[in-house]
């Protein structure tokens, strides 16, 4: 009887074990080095130009003698890699492979008809399987460095690293990356549109008085598990940046205790009770989100619900609070709801237009037509 | 002292404890809410009556039903190492919750029913590997087979997180990990109270019985029980109370495992009186932890942590104190 | 006018539901009210088994356990649990139990599924322990007791439950001579009283003491019973498969192991 018991004791035992273990990145066999790949298709290159140098997020140089033709983005987050790349026109026809995103995925298409058939790297891709993609260039977050970065370049694929979560590395690596298409006309365009739209909110922000500032929250609405859970993002992100920079105070900075978002209790909401509330929410309408929170009888007594001062973040195809191209949008929409007076002519849809013309050179068409109908949030 | 006057102090510090936590929090100002505020102050009233009381009575719940989950289940299995966390029934629950997210329905109560289906289905393969290992010790077996049992389902649920649409199904999946009370209100409460009170009723009327089902199966027959049909009817009371406390709050781990002996070093180790002690020392646990976890800093900390910490130190107290014998 | 036996078993055959081999091999035999029974035999016989078949624990897979004129398995669990008492041969207990909860547990049968136990079965259990002498052990923990005091325990909560059959698995196996002598008596006694005792042991010296009649048993088969008086040195050798002698001292009768050599 102890026999026929071993076998099915030692699968059991295997499978716990794999179960626990991490999933592995499978080790990457060397290769010699490989040429630079043939581009399929390419954007006829001018004669001869001049090899280009880079420096990537980790402060590392990288020189290409041709502008790379296949480029991969793999990780997570590749939403907001790619948004950036499809800034420029080469963005769209040298992206070559593409791992599969959980949010705004939807805007893809609408920039680049060929965005479907170039989503080929699951979200966990391994290095095997975006070397079989054949780019000639990977692009990651760089905090993937180790895990993945390193694999990749094992095999032979140079690796360019960014970072592109505060509005100063934005900056700075748009320039990057025009260089690494080849066309940092373009990426000049591009910042000079941003720092102008930065300037617009800053300067007249520059000078107000701590006491001026009105209090503000910034919150993540989710269900999870059939529960509702309000979470405060860490300091050093992007929407606490966003919320200084319009002229705000977040009450939430000494909140959050490890590097993601933070559950906070309504009790912790009403201890700060702040002049402002904004309510961002990835997966659904970030307007029910607010018609939930006003409606509960424990937070009708705060005083910015009393006051209507209860917000939804905007969004269409990705919310505007994230460390993706339309930061720049959330950026002049809490300018206008934390300081109306300073910014009453700052019109939110006339920017969301300017926005996809300028950057993404979109018609006015295609803007109302396809992406506005994925428009959400508090819009005066 | 005797049993019935450590239980009555017991009853009181509970009482008192729990009436003090009704002021504890983080508004206005961490630590206390002055009383005369609830007459002063709506929000203060609304923040009291309306999240912190039924919050302070899900902790009650959680730790008295995790406690005689964790008795009752080390009684059954003659073993003093096992908890509802150890032999597969709070794993089966994450999973049953999980599936139930992904697949069936997102309702609580869909969730709820799957957390208890397969809860009792871990439950019932942890009993059934242990019984098949002719391996060593009943204690043993049954531990090794919980653990294979538990880290089973630990890799199913690794399985639907990845198979999990990160983009609703996921965070919720998630959340089930770590254990948290921080979104009870009055709905969710009165869902999980029926069959959590029934639960406990049961268990707690059926102590003597209790006692009679932990003997040998020889001896518990000859006495008069059957012992299969009594001690299935207990472990579906026990499995019933902690999926549905589980379904609120997650998985928590460790109140179910040392609560009962602490019990049994203050009230003996006769179910008469040690089942109801673990009842009430599991709530008053968990509810310490519980006003830990959403008063010391802005942010939550999730209740599992709190109760592992505590619950582990509790443990290891224990067992280097074991040297020390009571004699009455 | 022989009285009807109180627990008769008749052409019993019992194999094991895994096992393969019959434990019990066409057994029969009377037992009479108010008697005390022994049955010898060597290790592996089948004593134990007998015992829980006779308390129902399984069912025999041939032939008949009556008590009481009625067939066994015509009785209710809880009534059968009033009739006959158990004290096995050894307890593992995990949980540290006081002495006087663990006699106490005897009184279960009488108890309702919900019910707790009533101060009459606290006076029961306290009797009990007076009755073999412990009751300066009632408040001590059952895992501190010595294996001749943990013996002593069972007993008692044998004795609480009240059964008018008592069943005890090798009741003096741990016990010192005073011990011994103390539970020997307390079997006679209660047969005076009209309790029925069945014991299984591997002292036939203890058996001869106070046993009415002898069961022996050998292999899963009954070798011979009959009052005490029918047992000889012989079926005794044959049960045992040693050689042995009975030698009488002052009226009693003892046996002899013979040891070569010597």
């Amino acid at each position: 009887m102890r026999q026929t018991l071993i076998p099915p004791l030692l699968l059991i035992l295997v499978l716990s074990l794999l179960g626990a273990c991490a999933p592995a990145a499978p080790s990457p066999t060397p290769t010699g080095t490989p040429a630079p790949l043939p581009s399929p298709t390419a954007v006829p290159p001018s004669p001869t130009p001049p090899p280009i140098t880079v420096t990537d997020a980790l402060g590392r140089s990288l020189m290409f003698p041709t502008p790379p033709q296949r480029i991969a983005v793999a990780g997570k987050g590749t939403i907001m890699i790619v948004d950036a790349l499809y800034l420029f026109p080469e963005g769209p026809q040298r992206l070559a492979a593409v791992g599969t995103t959980a949010q705004g995925g939807d805007f893809l298409p609408i920039v680049d008809p060929g965005a479907a058939a170039k989503q080929t790297l699951g979200s966990e891709a391994g290095p095997e399987q975006i070397a079989a993609a054949q780019p000639d260039l990977v692009i990651l977050k760089s905090y993937l460095a180790e895990k993945l970065g390193s694999p990749i370049e094992a095999l032979g694929i140079p690796v360019f690293y960014v970072s592109l979560e505060t509005p100063e590395q934005y900056l700075a690596e748009i320039q990057a990356i025009g260089q690494l298409l080849g066309n940092p006309a373009r990426a000049k365009e591009v910042t000079d549109f941003y720092l102008g739209s930065m300037e617009r909110v800053v300067e007249p922000v520059r000078g107000l008085r701590e006491d001026q500032k009105p209090t503000v929250l910034l919150i993540q609405h989710s269900v999870k598990g059939g529960e509702t859970a309000y979470a405060v993002p860490p300091a050093s992100w992007i929407q606490t940046i966003l919320v200084e920079m319009a002229g705000g105070r977040p009450v939430w900075t000494d909140a959050p205790l490890g590097q993601g978002w933070t559950v906070v209790n309504l009790e912790q909401i009403a201890s700060w009770n702040p002049d402002q509330i904004y309510i961002v929410d990835y997966f659904d309408d970030p307007g029910r989100a607010v018609e939930k929170f006003v409606a509960d009888p424990v937070a009708r007594n705060l005083k910015a619900v009393q006051e209507g001062q209860v917000f939804a973040f905007p969004k269409d195809t990705y919310s505007w609070d994230q460390p993706d191209t339309r930061w720049i949008l959330g950026l002049l929409w809490l300018a206008r709801h934390i300081h109306p007076d300073l910014f009453a002519q700052i019109e939110i849809e006339q920017e969301f237009v300017a926005f996809y013309r300028t950057l993404y050179r979109l018609d006015e068409a295609t803007i109302a037509g396809k992406l506005k109908p994925f428009l959400r949030g508090t819009l005066p | 002292m005797t049993p019935s006057r450590r239980f009555v102090l017991l009853l009181l510090t509970l009482g008192m404890v729990a009436g003090t936590a009704l002021f504890v929090g983080r508004y206005p100002r961490p630590v206390w809410l002055p009383p005369q505020a609830l007459r002063e102050d709506p929000l203060a009233a609304q923040l009291v009556w309306n999240l912190r009381l039924p919050r302070l009575i899900a902790a009650l719940l959680l730790g008295a039903a995790l406690s005689a989950s964790g008795f009752t289940l080390q009684m059954l299995f003659r073993n003093p190492l096992v908890e509802p966390g150890f032999l597969g029934v709070s794993q089966g629950a994450a999973f049953g919750a999980a599936l139930s997210i992904l697949y069936i329905s997102r309702s609580a109560l869909g969730i709820q029913t799957a957390a208890m289906l397969c809860a009792l289905a871990g439950l019932a393969l942890t009993h059934f590997l242990a019984r098949r290992l002719r391996y060593s010790g009943w204690i043993l077996r049954m531990v090794l087979a919980g653990i294979a049992v538990s880290a089973l389902f630990s890799a199913g649920i690794g399985m639907l997180k990845y198979l999990a649409d990160p983009l609703t199904q996921l965070p919720e999946i998630t959340f089930w990990l770590l254990g948290g009370l921080w979104s009870t209100r009055w709905q969710n409460l009165l869902l999980i109270l029926p069959l959590t009170l029934v639960s406990l009723t049961v268990l707690f009327l059926a102590r003597w019985r209790l006692n009679v089902l932990a003997l040998e199966e020889e001896t518990a027959f000859s006495l008069g029980a059957a012992p299969g049909r009594e001690r299935l009817v207990l472990l579906l009371a026990s499995v019933g109370a902690t999926s549905a406390v589980v379904s609120l709050a997650g998985t928590v781990g460790w109140v179910g495992l040392v609560v009962p002996h602490i019990a049994r070093q203050f009230f003996g180790a006769n179910a008469r009186h040690a089942l109801p002690s673990s009842l009430l020392l599991g709530g008053l646990f968990v509810l310490i932890c519980d006003t830990l976890a959403r008063t010391l800093s802005s942010g939550e900390i999730p209740l599992g942590i709190l109760t592992s910490l505590f619950g582990a130190a509790g443990f290891l107290l224990l067992m280097v104190r074991r040297k020390i014998e009571v004699e009455r | 006018m022989t009285p009807e036996p109180v627990l008769s078993l008749q052409n019993v055959w019992f194999a094991y539901p895994n096992g393969h081999d019959c434990v019990l091999q066409d057994v029969s035999f009377d037992i009479y009210p108010g008697t005390v029974n022994a049955v010898l035999g060597p290790n592996g016989a089948g004593k134990s088994t007998l015992l829980h078949l006779i308390l129902g624990l399984y069912v025999p897979q041939r032939g008949e356990i009556r008590l009481a004129g009625r067939p066994l398995r015509n009785y209710s669990r809880q009534r059968l649990s009033r009739l006959i008492g158990l004290v096995p041969q050894r307890e593992y207990i995990p949980f540290n139990y006081t002495v006087l909860d663990y006699v106490l547990l005897g009184r279960t049968p009488h108890l309702g599924f919900l019910q707790m136990p009533r101060p009459d079965d606290v006076r029961a259990a306290w009797a009990a322990l007076e009755r073999l002498g412990i009751a300066a052990l009632a408040h001590r923990y059952v895992a501190n007791l010595s294996g001749g005091e943990h013996q002593l325990v069972l007993i008692a909560r044998a004795i609480a439950q009240e059964t008018p059959i008592l069943l005890l698995d090798e009741p003096t196996a741990h016990l010192d001579l005073g011990n011994q002598g103390r539970i020997l008596t307390l079997l006679r006694d209660l047969a005076g009283q009209g309790i029925t005792g069945l014991f299984t042991t591997h002292d036939p010296d203890a058996a001869l003491a106070i046993a009415d009649r002898f069961i022996l048993l050998r292999g899963g088969r009954i070798l011979q019973q009959g009052s005490a008086a029918e047992v000889t040195a012989e079926s005794l050798a044959r049960t045992y498969g040693t050689a042995l002698q009975m030698l009488s001292v002052d009226g009693r009768r003892v046996v002899l192991l013979e040891i070569p050599g010597r």
